[in-house]
């Protein structure tokens, strides 16, 4: 790539990464959600792969290590589910009960359930994203091996 | 005020669609549509809905970054001919008979929506008081979406994780060493 952007995108990665990570964990509190904080995360390591190529991305996280901890992440939201449906509160039973303490409103540990569903989501939706593209970007002069 | 401003917001954004269609240069059409998303950014802030301002600004950047590389590498023109009017006479009658179909259809229900900036309170009034009582968390829109609504999102989750694996299963250079075609 040109050096322009090389320059640009090494200003710029780390503040994604840290906007993105940032709007995962205070989800429940300001605007924002799982979804896009994870999408945010995708996009710096996205910028990465296609300023310095495929294979140095790959060299930083794998691909298929990147999407079998996407697939972890959904067991562990499947797994908060059922804890609900399992019944830690009496008065209730349901899938994706809120069995967590409710805390104080507007602070980082309040809501019960809703920050860790965040971090969850936040993580499975980066991961999982990064692997799409890793697994579609050929870049010139590459046979294209998925297998490593 | 308000109203003139998304008023305008939406001719603009109509104004900039229809450039992406007519467009016979790809690059100018990439930048119109990316033009057409930031638009819908803005138009959400008026609105006041700044998670889905952040959720569009995202996707759309993603997505324009993709197609300019996407023109950059096939084809910087449009080569689809064109067909000429008198041609088309079959194609106007479907559009005017099915368009006055759909008018014939809508006007009613556009007669019982409600007013603009009044909405019906029915499901998102009792949302609102309970998010507050049971739940506790600042953000309305993530607690309904990961407390009431979370097998919703779970699936929305998992329709992204068999994407993921759908496309992994499609790229791999080589298939299975005990497969038919090996």
């Amino acid at each position: 790539m040109d050096p322009i952007v090389k320059k640009f995108a090494n200003i710029f990665i780390a503040p994604m990464l840290v906007f993105g990570l940032y709007v995962v964990i205070y989800g429940h509190v300001l605007p924002g959600e799982g979804f896009d904080g994870g999408i945010l995360i995708a996009g710096a390591f996205i910028l990465t792969m296609m300023v310095y190529g495929r294979e140095e991305a790959r060299k930083r996280l794998n691909f298929s290590f990147a999407l079998i901890v996407s697939a972890l992440a959904g067991l562990c939201f499947i797994i908060i589910g059922l804890l609900g449906l399992a019944g830690f509160s009496p008065e209730h039973k349901f899938i994706f009960d809120n069995f967590l303490p409710q805390g104080n409103p507007s602070n980082l540990f309040s809501g019960g359930i809703v920050p860790v569903c965040n971090v969850v989501l936040g993580i499975m939706v980066g991961t999982g994203f990064y692997a799409l593209f890793g697994y579609l970007v050929v870049s010139k002069g590459e046979k294209g091996e998925n297998e490593k | 005020m308000f109203e003139i401003a998304l008023l305008l917001m939406l001719a603009f954004i109509l104004l900039m669609a229809i450039i992406t269609v007519e467009s016979r240069d790809l690059l100018s059409a990439v930048v119109a549509l990316g033009a057409v998303g930031f638009g819908l950014a803005v138009v959400f802030l008026l609105l006041r809905a700044p998670e889905v301002v952040t959720a569009q600004i995202v996707v759309e950047i993603i997505t324009f970054i993709t197609l300019i590389l996407t023109v950059y590498k096939t084809s910087k023109s449009d080569t689809t001919p064109q067909v000429a009017m008198r041609n088309m006479s079959p194609q106007i009658l479907a559009i005017v008979f099915f368009s006055i179909l759909f008018i014939m259809f809508v006007l009613p229900g556009l007669r019982a929506l409600p007013e603009f900036g009044s909405p019906v309170m029915n499901v998102s009034g009792s949302y609102i008081n309970r998010v507050t009582r049971e739940i506790g968390a600042n953000n309305i829109v993530t607690a309904v979406l990961l407390d009431f609504r979370a097998y919703n999102t779970l699936i929305e989750a998992f329709v992204i994780l068999t994407m993921v694996v759908g496309v992994f299963i499609v790229m791999r250079p080589k298939g299975r060493k005990d497969g038919p075609n090996s």
